[in-house]
């Protein structure tokens, strides 16, 4: 149901991740080359690498989670059939919306504040400002809270017998 | 004791709900929450920590090696790296007994400079050498525990996730840690092709051979193979030929070597960081594989690809670094410390424990989970008792990777049983013909143990 | 009866200085006079090298309570705390640690404000000012003039990058854990850095060149305690912890100080080149930078902060403990 509304913008977010995995090599590239042939690197590379690895993760997490590609170990659970699965998946889609609810819920003043003042990591040229990255963590984790309630439903609905288990819980 | 309730709430609940089927990144972060709330009792402050270090734990540099080394081995992977240096592990190995078996070993060793993870190693070998090992008549346990077992090699030879995520970890160079693999994974290698070797001269018909006949290899036999004669000149499921012109294929296998070889030498070497390392790794890649002809949309689709692996493992760090904080944060570091000490095992004995709770939680758990759980416990302990980090980052890495190829939980044998174009195929075969490399990896384990040395005197140098 | 156990924590290794001062004088003493003094227990759960805290979240840590006690640099903090880096926005200050934080203390006790927006703003007491030795330059190229210097990558921990510009260098944003790494890669050729950390990262091994510049000693790190940590405790455990905090500050002095010929002595041993920057450089050098501490003072006066009236009370307290400015900064 909520899959119809969250997908696109799922696949949108993952998209926009790999393709800042993929400007991070060039832009790496740029410094190296930059300092080797010309003595005079990107400045600030360290500090935009590594905000972007913030944003990578909170953009990917969506997906991973609705992908079914978080790793989990389930041979214990396995052995009890497509219920056990159910009850794994409703214990996960429970505790991960809680988890990253609390994400959301505190991250969220600190992200505005973070726009509102200017908050910046980094010092003089290097200056990179924190907002992007903060708002990404509270955006990607909200999302990540819908999916897993949603997932929590199905799971809900598996165990109950309103649904039959999926093949593949994914 | 109030602490020590804490502590072991905190240590307990993460194994119940991983144990539970649910997602680890999942238990280690609400229990970490759970284990701040025992502390502090406010969720305001619960709220504030967990929210900080979602912004904290992973704005550091390093961690940008992870998707840009997944981006080199991709490309290089998707442009044909591994078909090609199976061709040449092929043609030269041409004079040994189980001479394919040896030549999936020799590949996957090389190929292990190319990837960073041993899934798409044993992905890629189970489509190129298991069909070729088929038509040669080697028996299906041999060929696809050979697939899988040296599908390990991928993790233990430098670039490694699991080395990475370690490092990280533990702050060991990365350079250092890649560069301590090498032995060690080339160890492994000789292993298992001394295995194979041994296996198939003492029994022919595992190799395809009949008892007697061995000896004229030249004319491959193909008893169960319907798909058209039996000829030395090219075979259709892989597209293999196996008399292939050596020119081209030494020059796009050298160039894909030279490139992964330079990369990490120049990380060696303290020429580059290993982020930038990986970054000219990844654009290089990306050159060769338009060289080769690799299309706009296959670019696409690699890089979608990377995001689509790497979104899992950040996560997971971003939540095992929340737990190992909140973890030390209980004390629970010192007491697992004073506990162990103070039961007399002395230096082995502790580091048989250690290893022996890998292999257990490689029968059930992902090897970059269980680093993710032990390592903050394990590598203070170990460095205590004196063990080089170096070397015991090894012996960890080792341990946990034997978990890959044991059930119920064999990663590795569940992708070669997935990816493999036999559907016939059991997992049961796959998991008993793994048994001898996982042998293999403990004797390299023990090895290290006894030889630190192994590890530790490359990156001496 | 009562055991309390407190949680103290540092982004920075236990081979740095104030961390080795905190976990072999400050934790053992408070523990011991507690349980001499007071009928009292306290027990210290140690967290260093970022186990618990990284070197950038070590105030929020504070803050929310998750650690009770942590020692961090507020270079990390240019947002929260860009005040409190002031003995930086006077380059070629006191060389010496002992008189760098007594002076520090002494502005500190003048302007409520540095320790008040520490308890009102993030909910953390000032325990003990923290002073480290003599900031220098470290190099891996050896030079003789300033212009040997331009165009030559060079680290900084935050607003100390500043003092770059006149030789034309090009700044490079870092920290110390990963300064061994960065400088063996090339990433940059030198560092703006005290011999204790010379030493301690054993950034000797690629750095052969150590020109004492004589940036100054720069006390900008603290150690803070959550309030209602604090609030929490007995009146007798709270006065213990006061006393050892500020017997702890102290220290950071005197064995920066007691320490600083030591450790030249000893690079000098492990093959360093280690030589005296004339007075006639530093000083062109200063004057090069004397606009600056005005901007500064400015540009955070208008944030709000009492800026002009820190630098000022800086200026004459350094000269009351008998240092002579190269160059007098006017910050009116
Ligand atoms: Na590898
Ligand atoms: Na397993």
């Amino acid at each position: 149901m909520s899959d119809r509304l969250t997908t696109p913008v799922v696949h949108l977010l993952l998209a926009v991740a790999a393709l800042i995995i993929f400007a991070l090599g060039f832009l790496v590239v740029a410094d190296v080359i930059g300092r080797g042939v010309f003595n005079s690197p990107v400045k600030g590379t360290p500090e935009l690498v590594s905000m972007s690895i913030v944003i990578i993760c909170f953009l990917l997490a969506p997906y991973a989670v609705q992908s079914g590609g978080m790793l989990k170990a389930d041979v214990l659970v396995g052995a009890f059939g497509g219920r056990g699965r159910a009850f794994s998946e409703l214990a996960s889609g429970v505790l991960g919306a809680l988890f990253f609810g609390l994400i959301v819920w505190g991250g969220t003043e600190p992200a505005l504040r973070a726009f509102m003042a200017g908050e910046y990591e980094g010092e003089g040229a290097l200056r990179v400002p924190a907002w992007p990255a903060r708002l990404v963590v509270v955006a990607g984790a909200a999302l990540v809270v819908l999916i897993y309630l949603a997932r929590a439903v199905r799971a809900l609905r598996v165990l109950l017998g309103r649904a039959t288990p999926p093949d593949v819980v994914a | 004791m109030f602490g020590h309730s804490e502590m072991l709430i905190v240590v307990l609940l993460v194994l119940v709900l991983v144990f539970a089927g649910v997602h680890i990144a999942v238990a280690l972060g609400i229990t970490a929450a759970f284990g701040i709330w025992l502390m502090m009792g406010d969720l305001d402050v619960v709220r504030t920590f967990v929210s900080n270090t979602a912004y904290e734990a992973l704005r550091d540099y390093v961690f940008a090696v992870i998707p840009l080394f997944m981006l080199m081995g991709d490309l290089l992977a998707k442009c044909g790296a591994a078909r090609d240096i199976y061709a040449l592990g092929h043609r030269f190995s041409k004079w040994l007994p189980a001479q394919l078996a040896a030549a999936t070993i020799v590949s996957n060793a090389l190929f292990g400079f190319v990837t960073g993870v041993s899934i798409a190693a044993a992905a890629t070998f189970s489509r190129i050498a298991y069909p070729e090992m088929k038509r040669y008549g080697y028996r299906r346990d041999f060929a696809l525990g050979c697939v899988a077992g040296s599908a390990c090699l991928g993790m233990l030879i430098p670039p490694s996730v699991l080395m990475i995520v370690w490092a990280v970890l533990t702050e060991v160079s990365i350079g250092k840690l890649f560069l301590a693999g090498v032995i060690p994974g080339f160890l492994a290698a000789f292993g298992m092709i001394v295995y194979v070797v041994v296996a198939a001269t003492l029994n022919p018909a595992l190799s395809g051979g009949a008892p007697e006949s061995r000896a004229s290899r030249t004319v491959p036999r193909a008893p169960d193979l319907t798909v058209g004669p039996a000829t030395d000149t090219g075979d259709p499921p892989t597209g293999l030929p196996s008399e292939a012109p050596l020119g081209p294929l030494l020059r796009s296998t050298g160039l894909v070597v030279a490139l992964v070889i330079g990369v990490l030498a120049a990380i060696w070497l303290g020429l580059c960081t290993p982020t930038e390392g990986a970054g000219v790794g990844a654009v290089g890649a990306l050159v060769l594989a338009l060289i080769k002809g690799i299309t706009p949309r296959e670019i696409r689709d690699v890089v979608i690809d990377v995001g689509r692996t790497s979104g899992p493992l950040l996560l997971l760090l971003f939540c095992a670094q929340l737990y190992s904080r909140v973890l030390s944060m209980t004390g629970f570091t010192e007491v697992a410390k004073a506990f162990l000490l103070a039961t007399g095992l002395g230096a082995w004995g502790i580091l048989a424990v250690m290893v022996g709770i890998w292999f257990v939680l490689g029968t059930l758990i992902d090897s970059i989970s269980i680093i993710l759980l032990t390592v903050p416990i394990f590598a203070p302990i170990a460095a205590h008792l004196g063990f080089d980090p170096l070397a015991f980052a090894i012996i960890g890495i080792l341990a946990i990777e034997t978990g890959l190829l044991t059930p119920p939980f064999g990663l590795l044998v569940f992708t070669v049983k997935a990816a493999a174009p036999d559907k016939s195929v059991e997992l049961a075969e796959i998991f008993r013909g793994a048994i001898p490399y996982w042998l293999v990896l403990l004797a390299v384990v023990i090895g290290i143990a006894v030889f630190p040395g192994l590890a530790t005197w490359l990156p001496s140098l | 009866q009562e055991t309390f156990r407190l949680r103290i924590a540092s982004g920075h290794p236990p081979v740095q200085t104030y961390v080795n001062l905190i976990t072999t004088f400050f934790v053992p003493e408070v523990t011991k006079r507690v349980a001499e003094r007071t009928k009292h227990k306290v027990q210290f759960v140690e967290g260093y090298g970022g186990s618990m805290v990284k070197v950038a979240d070590t105030l929020e840590g504070v803050q929310s309570g998750i650690i009770d006690i942590g020692g961090y640099c507020f270079c990390f903090e240019p947002s929260n705390l860009p005040l409190h880096a002031f003995q930086v926005m006077l380059p070629f200050g006191t060389m010496s640690p002992t008189a760098s934080v007594k002076l520090a203390r002494e502005v500190y006790d003048q302007v409520p404000y540095l320790s008040k927006v520490l308890e009102d703003k993030y909910k953390q007491k000032l325990l003990g000012l923290i002073a480290d030795n003599g900031y220098n330059l470290g190099t891996t190229f050896p030079w003789k003039t300033v212009a040997d210097l331009k165009g030559q990558k060079i680290a900084g921990a935050g607003l100390n990058l500043k003092w770059l510009e006149y030789a034309g260098a090009t700044p490079v944003q870092s920290s110390l854990p990963e300064a061994y790494t960065s400088m063996q890669t090339g990433v940059y050729n030198g560092w703006i850095m005290f011999p204790s950390g010379w030493l301690q990262f054993k950034l000797y091994e690629i750095g052969k060149h150590y020109a004492e510049t004589g940036f100054g000693a720069i006390t900008w790190h603290g150690l803070t305690m959550n309030t209602a940590s604090f609030a929490k405790l007995p009146k007798e455990v709270q006065d213990i912890i006061v006393e050892v905090g500020r017997e702890y500050e102290t220290k950071t002095g005197s064995v920066n100080e007691e320490n600083y010929p030591k450790q030249l002595e000893e690079l000098r041993k492990l093959g360093v080149d280690v030589r005296k920057v004339p007075d006639e450089v530093r000083a062109e050098w200063a004057k090069s930078l004397a606009d600056w501490p005005r901007q500064k003072a400015k540009e955070l006066d208008a944030q709000g902060l009492p800026a002009t009236q820190v630098l000022e009370l800086t200026l004459a307290a350094a000269e009351k403990h008998g240092h002579k400015w190269p160059v007098r900064y006017v910050v009116k």
